[in-house]
């Protein structure tokens, strides 16, 4: 019950003039859009607009998923399967072991901690920058030293067979402090009691981990996994930055966002199909929503409460 | 003289620990644990130090080539301090109205944002309006909606909002996460505040501002750093909703930069350092404050 009485009527109401900004701006900007791409989807709408949009029903999904014009979804949905999987294994691995070093008490740890988080603050593009600096065939360092320990002159970004490698190595470069300090905060939340107890039960390193660190930060493994797969899923500014979907490095949420907003001439099946560009996105959506419940249900299973 | 041996002597030897006994794990020739860990550390900080720090290295040090040393160096540790590419990218390309345009972005948004936020908050985590769970798990479910860009971008057309400042700063104006997190926090406040200020005669207006925002100030803190590192760092949205480059925001502005300095690097690194630096330096400041409020963030979504 609100405890500011004011009697009068207008005065009862306060508590809902302070929710309604919140809530409109939320629904008119985001809410709304969001379910609006579910309807955009049974839709012929295009970004130019001049023709009357009419409802097509499932037009659009056949058409995806129409074996004649497969090709490019079919990369997509194939590389998107692949980065998020490639992200999720290599960025959470690399997150506990640096956890687990983090977790010891060294002088200097801390400026290594926060050293892993920059990139997650840089942002994307800032990072995909200083990647681009580093193997650019004009100069950049690692370019060279391939050029001097192997004779090769690779073409990294611009390279049919690296670019895709590169971007996850960039996403996960940008991603794995994230992870890291959400390991960490697991770790720290395990009793030093418990390891005490089983060092004297004479438990060797391997199975502290095995029986006490990896059961106890389950929960922390959880979130990583879930927001690495959602997150994988769902990035395309990682590509956009870095290759912009070239030499077969889109993804379907780079694809989405190509067909809706980058106009690039050429192939005039596609562009500018905001309908079918939004039946690409709940195809994703849908596509997120199952992978992320299985995860969930998998990985809840074996969470052990403290 | 003598003395001062005897001290260094008694000091070393002391740290020897020679009374305690050695670990019968312990065999001549195999590696102790403790020199194993050293080993895993200095792996460790040899890896960050090779793949984070020199790569952000890198970046200053190209940014502080003149072009000619780097087209003929360009691994090398500059001999100049060219800060002609940091003023070429300043002044020649009105870098200046990007930066004042991504300030303006992030404060408009911030500031609307986190108004609106810490009022619906505050009613929503108290229940002070009917169905408060109900908005409660309407904000939450927004996370997992399916991309809204296609659609905002048909709205903002519609409306007359599209390649406009107003139109990108509505559409930045989102509560999403941030409500989450202050809900969050809100529950940890006890409600007996709120009685005893309404028993004393306060207003509501009165008690949201002398209280509940001051309440608030650790969480309005790390939700501006969170929003704020989210808009500076916008690209996508800046490059869908914001096509006039007079709109450019410095990420944008950089982006394009590309394009037009091909592979002539240090104006582009000084370009791309400008872009950064800003946030380096809230980092180094707020770091402790940056990390938790993001992964709170990330953990409650």
């Amino acid at each position: 019950m609100y405890p500011f009485r004011h009697g009068t009527r207008i005065g009862r109401m306060i508590p809902y003039f302070l929710l309604l900004p919140a809530l409109l701006a939320f629904c008119i900007f985001y809410l709304f859009p969001s379910i609006a791409t579910i309807i955009f989807s049974f839709t012929d709408i295009t970004r130019t607009g001049y023709k009357p949009v009419t409802f097509v029903g499932l037009e659009n999904y056949l058409d995806f998923f129409n074996p004649a014009n497969f090709h490019d979804q079919g990369i997509a949905l194939k590389n998107s399967i692949v980065f998020t999987l490639l992200v999720v294994i290599i960025q959470n691995a690399i997150a506990l072991g640096f956890a687990i070093i983090l977790n010891k008490k060294w002088k200097t740890r801390g400026f290594f901690r926060a050293t892993l988080f920059l990139p997650v603050v840089l942002g994307i593009t800032v990072n995909a920058m200083i990647w681009k600096l580093m193997v650019t065939p004009f100069g950049g360092p690692v370019h060279d030293l391939f050029r001097d320990l192997f004779g090769l002159n690779l073409l990294f970004f611009a390279d049919p067979y690296m670019a895709f490698p590169l971007i996850v190595f960039v996403q996960v470069w940008s991603y794995t402090g994230y992870s890291t300090v959400i390991f960490l905060a697991g770790l720290q939340a395990i009793p030093v009691e418990l390891y005490e107890s089983a060092r004297v039960d004479g438990a060797n390193a391997f199975r502290q981990f095995r029986h006490i660190t990896f059961p106890l930060i389950a929960q922390a493994f959880t979130v990583n996994m879930l927001l690495a797969v959602i997150g994988a899923l769902s990035t395309f500014d990682t590509i956009y930055v870095t290759t912009n979907g070239q030499f077969d490095t889109n993804t379907l949420a780079m694809y989405m966002f190509k067909l809706a907003f980058i106009s690039e001439g050429g192939s005039g099946r596609s562009e500018g199909r905001l309908g079918f560009a939004s039946a690409v996105a709940t195809i994703l959506f849908l596509l997120i929503l199952i992978v992320a419940v299985v995860v969930q249900r998998f990985l809840r299973r074996r969470e052990v409460d403290l | 003289m003598k003395n001062l041996f005897r001290a260094l002597i008694n000091r070393f030897s002391q740290k020897r620990e020679p009374g305690l006994p050695k670990g019968p794990t312990h065999i001549a020739g195999v590696p102790s644990a403790k020199f194993i860990s050293y080993v895993i550390v200095g792996m460790f900080v040899l890896f960050v130090v090779t793949f984070y720090l020199l790569p952000i290295l890198n970046l200053v040090n190209v940014s502080l080539k003149t072009s000619s040393d780097f087209s003929k160096d360009p691994a090398g540790i500059t001999k100049t301090l060219h800060f002609a590419n940091y003023s070429e990218i300043l002044v020649k390309n009105d870098f200046f109205r990007n930066f004042f345009n991504s300030v303006f972005y992030l404060v408009a948004s911030s500031v609307l944002t986190i108004s609106i936020t810490v009022l619906a908050a505050f009613v929503i985590s108290r229940r002070y309006v009917r169905f408060a769970g109900f908005f409660y798990v309407l904000f939450l479910a927004g996370i997992f909606l399916p991309n809204p860009l296609i659609p905002q971008f048909y709205l903002l057309l519609k409306l007359n909002l599209y390649n406009t400042p107003l139109g990108y700063i509505l559409l930045k104006t989102n509560p999403g996460i941030i409500m989450l997190m202050m809900v969050g926090f809100y529950r940890t406040i006890p409600k007996d505040f709120d009685e005893a200020a309404a028993l004393d005669g306060c207003g509501s207006f009165r008690y949201v501002i002398q209280f509940v925002i001051p309440m608030s100030k650790p969480i309005i803190a790390s939700s501006i750093i969170l929003f704020s590192v989210g808009i500076w760092n916008d690209i996508i949205g800046t490059t869908i909703f914001l096509t006039s480059k007079r709109f450019y925001p410095v990420i944008r502005a950089m982006f394009e930069f590309q394009g037009q300095y091909g592979t002539d690097w240090p104006p582009l690194a000084a370009a791309v350092f400008i872009v950064a630096l800003p946030i380096i330096v809230l980092f180094i400041f707020f770091q402790k404050y940056i990390i938790s409020s993001i992964t709170a963030g990330g953990i409650k979504g």
